[in-house]
């Protein structure tokens, strides 16, 4: 009975099925699922409240890593061993880690930044990362 | 010819001797057949750790680096770098290209998943080759733990 009831008046009243229209309009055309009928709930192909992406530092801020910057680069460099910290703890996405051992690699070989320990000098530069609370508990987890 | 970017260092010299031995450097250079297109002093500085001079043995510390960027074939580069590794004022020298810039896309999101989640550890699941014997592993680990859920209680629930 009440089914019937609002069929009609959605059918009589062309007021809705306007609005309807319009709703439609409004939203953007590629990002909405083309449907036979305007009354038909809207359905969207992505979820607009979807957060956007999180970005590792390197990508976010554009930096580009140089084997010139030893600075830089002694910033992902441990203060105790002088090694390279590992991706669970820089939180640096695939890509970028791999170019920045390579980058330490070679600026290594060219002189600019030292093989065994981080240099005195950086030790008191700010942290970028913090080694105890890494993202994973191991690289491999 | 590729683009390289030659890093000098020398030992701690006076100006007149370092002039000689900058020019002796761009001669060798320029013999070989390389292009200059700029040369940088990188200034007087320390060093990422201590190097010992040919011949006299000193200990070097600090000293002047200077930056070329050259234009060099890949062949003139190795006599290039032997000519001037051979260089008594020259304590170090490296030579780097520029290596082509791929586009990077972030995937730390996905990283951030759980490990159940993530696509690389999906495609290891499914198509990692795995010997006979751990496989055979795996199959009686998950069939115990399969037989360890009870089919049926052992005592009948209570009706109400």
């Amino acid at each position: 009975m009440l089914r019937s009831i609002v069929k009609g008046f959605l059918n009589s009243g062309r007021s809705v099925s306007r609005t309807a229209a319009n709703y439609s309009d409004t939203v953007a055309s590629g990002s909405v699922v083309e449907q036979s009928d305007v009354d038909e709930p809207v359905e969207l192909k992505s979820n607009p409240y979807d957060k956007p992406a999180r970005k590792c530092l390197l990508c976010r801020t554009g930096i580009d890593l140089d084997y010139k910057n030893a600075r830089l680069l002694q910033q992902f460099v441990s203060n105790f061993s002088g090694r390279v910290y590992d991706q669970h703890v820089t939180g640096l996405c695939d890509m970028q880690q791999k170019k920045l051992l390579q980058t330490i690699s070679t600026s290594r070989k060219a002189g600019y930044m030292p093989i065994l320990v981080k240099d005195p000098k950086y030790l008191k530069d700010p942290k970028l990362f913090d080694p105890l609370k890494p993202l994973r508990p191991h690289s491999f987890a | 010819m590729p683009f390289y970017e030659l890093t000098l260092i020398t030992r701690s010299l006076s100006k007149a001797d370092l002039v000689k031995a900058l020019v002796r450097a761009g001669n060798t250079l320029l013999n070989q057949g390389a292009v200059i297109e700029k040369v940088e002093s990188l200034g007087h500085r320390d060093l990422a750790y201590r190097r010992i001079a040919k011949q006299t043995n000193e200990k070097v510390y600090t000293s002047n680096m200077f930056l070329f960027w050259t234009h060099m074939s890949r062949e003139m580069r190795e006599s290039v770098d032997s000519i001037l590794r051979q260089d008594l004022d020259t304590v170090h020298v490296g030579i780097v290209t520029n290596e082509e810039k791929e586009p990077i896309e972030c995937n730390l999101e996905e990283l951030l998943k759980p490990p159940a989640e993530r696509q690389a550890v999906k495609e290891l699941r499914e198509k990692q080759k795995m010997g006979h014997f751990t496989r055979q592993i795996v199959f009686k680990r998950t069939e115990k733990e399969w037989r360890s859920i009870p089919k049926s209680y052992p005592i009948a629930p209570p009706r109400y």
